[in-house]
């Protein structure tokens, strides 16, 4: 199924439903309930234009693609809240799932892990709320060593000052097409 | 790819149901709103079909859980029709990760649990009479001082297959979450 970039289907007073912010240079805000869609070919790093408020609360979807049999990194998909790093300040809580064993991650990052490789799908919700931000969901990663793993974790910026304020930037290990969808909840 | 055709062509319609006193009937892709501010315990007040529905809940608190020492964390959940039952009356089984460990569980309650001390939860609940469940699409936990936060993922089960599920309840959190403020989304798939 393929996307309409622009609906008029809506109501109220945000007859546009769904946006494409492929080209958007200036951050954006959504209203609630719109859904933004970002289209990127042969990327190692997409900036995600999108302004956020503390009440607010987001649905993310990533989908890579890249040619089965291509190798893939052994490095991380990652999202830089405000396009930054913080040392040290993001817990993860993971349960990762393989063909043959379960295993599991607990650990401290100095960003958002979105996925284990380049070649990922995953859902994620996503709260900006000062006092509780995190990202919360499943990722699918092809891994290195070529079997598919399906991520399940909590990952919470373990700070309650700092204000997120800008979607940010998504970081791959590797180059990479795709799309991504956010949809404002909240 | 199912999860792409549910992206919507039509903005949602939000219903605040913040300062309902009577239960509300969702239509189907309705979103109920309930914000909640230093309580433990929200009635939803959304009224279920005779027929059951499918209701998606996203409990989400903005109280501040990395300075509060949360301490030892008991269940929170869901009491249908506004109720608890039976100390057996649900099923519940889980598993986790928290700071030092993979574990798993399995326990009775009087209500639906779906999660310990959380922050924040999302579930899917079905109401159907002779199938009433609960699934866990995931729930971030503040869990303990020690532990958090915790990834959880659950399932529950109404074991009763013959009492009406009228009222799709009230959501209370555990006596560790202190008097949490935040907002309650639910949204009636079905």
């Amino acid at each position: 199924m393929s996307f309409v970039p622009y609906s008029t289907g809506g109501r109220g007073d945000h007859p546009t439903v769904i946006v494409d912010v492929s080209s958007v240079t200036t951050p954006v805000r959504l209203s609630r309930g719109q859904t933004a869609v970002l289209k990127f070919r042969d990327k190692t790093n997409v900036n995600v234009p999108l302004k956020l408020d503390p009440d607010d609360l987001y649905r993310l979807y990533l989908f890579t693609k890249k040619a089965f049999s291509s190798p893939v990194s052994a490095s991380e998909t990652i999202l830089k809240p405000n396009g930054q790093t913080y040392t040290g300040q993001f817990r993860r809580r993971a349960v990762v799932g393989t063909g043959s064993s379960v295993s599991s991650i607990a650990d401290t990052t100095d960003t958002f892990v979105l996925g284990r490789t380049e070649r990922i799908a995953c859902v994620f919700w996503v709260s900006p709320a000062t006092t509780n931000k995190f990202i919360l969901g499943t990722a699918a990663s092809k891994s290195s060593s070529g079997v598919y793993e399906t991520i399940d974790m909590t990952h919470v910026w373990w700070d309650e000052t700092t204000a997120w304020t800008s979607f940010g930037e998504i970081v791959f290990p590797a180059t990479i097409s795709g799309k991504l969808v956010v949809e404002r909840l909240l | 790819m199912a999860i792409v055709a549910e992206f919507r062509r039509v903005l949602p319609e939000y219903v605040d149901l913040t300062s309902a006193t009577s239960d509300v009937m969702l239509e189907v892709g309705q979103i109920g709103v309930i914000r909640f501010t230093n309580t433990r315990e929200i009635a939803l007040h959304v009224a279920v079909p005779p027929d059951g529905a499918v209701y998606e809940i996203v409990v989400h608190t903005k109280s501040p859980g990395i300075t509060q020492n949360v301490g030892a964390a008991g269940p929170s959940g869901l009491k249908p029709n506004n109720l608890t039952y039976g100390s057996t009356a649900f099923g519940h089984t889980q598993y986790y990760r928290n700071s030092s460990s993979l574990g798993s569980g399995v326990s009775d309650h009087a209500y639906q649990r779906v999660a310990s001390a959380l922050s924040t939860s999302v579930f899917l609940v079905s109401t159907s009479k002779t199938l009433k469940c609960m699934v866990s699409e995931g729930c971030s936990s503040w869990g303990n001082a020690t532990d958090s936060p915790t990834f959880i993922r659950c399932a529950g089960i109404w074991k009763d297959s013959t009492t009406e599920w009228t009222s799709l309840g009230t959501w209370f959190f555990d006596a560790s979450c202190g008097t949490p403020s935040g907002v309650i989304l639910v949204r009636r798939v079905r």
